[in-house]
């Protein structure tokens, strides 16, 4: 069964922390571009758009050697803009619910499936597992995601925001009429909080320390993108 | 969102760019070819090319290119969209009113293009070559703009929602620089742009 979905990949920016020489949606992780696995894993979704900015020509040429049926958005302000910038032009058009990946994030493709078939805002979360972690507080209570920190808080459970999102768009549509629409995706969602959060399993892969920890991740579990 | 929808009809509504058809069908395949080429890349400007290929298919009477042309194959989900939204659809190309006459009654959208005056089924004067960005001024609402050619870089460029459209080739590189979105499949670009 399908469900109508719109899925955002936000992959405009430059990967500067990374100090490689490609956008880091072309990175070869565990022999395959980066975004190669996040198209794997989206396969079965319809509406597909892919944020591009930096090397764009690039990405799009990659993305269409695997399908053509994808929607291209330019973030062409990417150098001055974040996450946000690039998830609000990516949601253009779309009534209801929207999902957010971030280009450096892979997730494993049945954790990315269940996330999106929950059809409702939701936030994922997963253990802390990067070198500069932004850490989504949550009510141990609700497990609803109440703030957004760079410091771990004691008396909440502290998980790590993993930048994949479904919203509503009426929110994003709030936040950017708040001049919340050019910084990070956190910043859009943090004036509706709370919101559920749902773990994943996943990696980001941000600095060179985290490409390795994702590559000995990835290599675990890659057999899943066949089976899947 | 959007008031008015602005396509490009060679290569974008058609699934074959025009002239080269033409030519193709009149033996002047190779002259033609590398014209268009080097047009749709903005690599020579638009009048110059337009006007040294009507030197080249004048060979021919306008009416026997209306015939070839009105023969073109159009891609059905882009023409269902835009007859769907006749009322606020406009076909926007820098081809000749005169070569695409029978072509534009079967479409059923208005148009505007480029214009020329013909005397014994030839033409005679070329008289305006259209420029696309110019168009743009002609609307007060929010406008959606389609194509994929260099040409169409200032009605691209100046429109809310900018599409170039890469159907049956890579949308020129230059529209890359100013698009809102690129989209590679008539349906999924008529899927979008119902949504707007």
């Amino acid at each position: 069964m399908s469900i109508p979905v719109t899925v955002v990949i936000s992959c405009a920016g430059m990967g500067r922390r990374l100090g490689l020489s490609k956008t880091k949606a072309l990175v070869h992780i565990c022999g395959r571009p980066l975004i190669a696995w996040q198209l794997d894993a989206l396969k079965w979704v319809r509406d597909l758009r892919v944020v591009v900015g930096y090397q764009s020509q690039d990405v799009i040429d990659y993305v269409l050697s695997v399908r053509k049926d994808v929607i291209f958005t330019f973030n062409h302000d990417y150098r001055e803009t974040g996450t946000a910038a690039s998830f609000s032009k990516g949601a253009l058009g779309v009534s209801g619910l929207v999902v957010s990946l971030d280009g450096d994030l892979i997730v494993r493709p049945s954790h990315l499936k269940a996330f999106i078939y929950k059809q409702m805002p939701i936030l994922g979360v997963l253990e802390p597992s990067t070198d500069d972690p932004l850490y989504a507080l949550m009510d141990n209570k609700s497990q609803m995601v109440t703030a957004f920190d760079r410091e771990s808080n004691k008396s909440k459970q502290a998980m790590e925001w993993s930048g994949l999102c479904q919203l509503n768009v009426s929110q994003i549509v709030a936040s950017q009429q708040m001049g919340l629409g050019s910084g990070h995706v956190y910043q859009l969602i943090e004036p509706h909080l709370p919101i559920p959060a749902c773990q994943i399993d996943a990696r980001e892969v941000d600095t060179s320390a985290d490409f390795s920890r994702a590559e000995e991740w990835l290599s675990k579990h890659m057999h899943e993108w066949d089976e899947f | 969102m959007i008031d008015y929808f602005l396509f490009d009809l060679d290569g974008t509504l058609t699934t074959e760019e025009l002239l080269p058809r033409i030519a193709r069908a009149i033996g002047v395949e190779k002259e033609i070819a590398e014209l268009t080429e080097l047009t749709i890349a903005g690599d020579i400007p638009f009048e110059y090319s337009l006007r040294h290929r009507v030197d080249i298919l004048n060979r021919v009477p306008v009416s026997t290119i209306q015939d070839i042309v009105a023969d073109v194959e159009l891609d059905l989900h882009i023409l269902s969209f835009l007859q769907q939204r006749s009322d606020r659809s406009l076909i926007v190309t820098g081809n000749i009113d005169v070569w695409i006459a029978k072509l534009v009654m079967k479409i059923g959208v208005p148009v505007i293009s480029s214009k020329a005056h013909v005397i014994d089924d030839r033409i005679s004067d070329l008289y305006e070559v259209l420029d696309k960005g110019l168009v743009l001024n002609q609307f007060s609402g929010k406008v959606c703009a389609v194509g994929d050619g260099h040409n169409d870089l200032g009605m691209i460029a100046g429109a809310a929602v900018g599409v170039a459209y890469g159907g049956i080739h890579s949308p020129a590189r230059t529209l890359l620089e100013v698009s809102t979105h690129a989209i590679y499949d008539s349906e999924v670009l008529c899927r979008f742009l119902s949504q707007l």
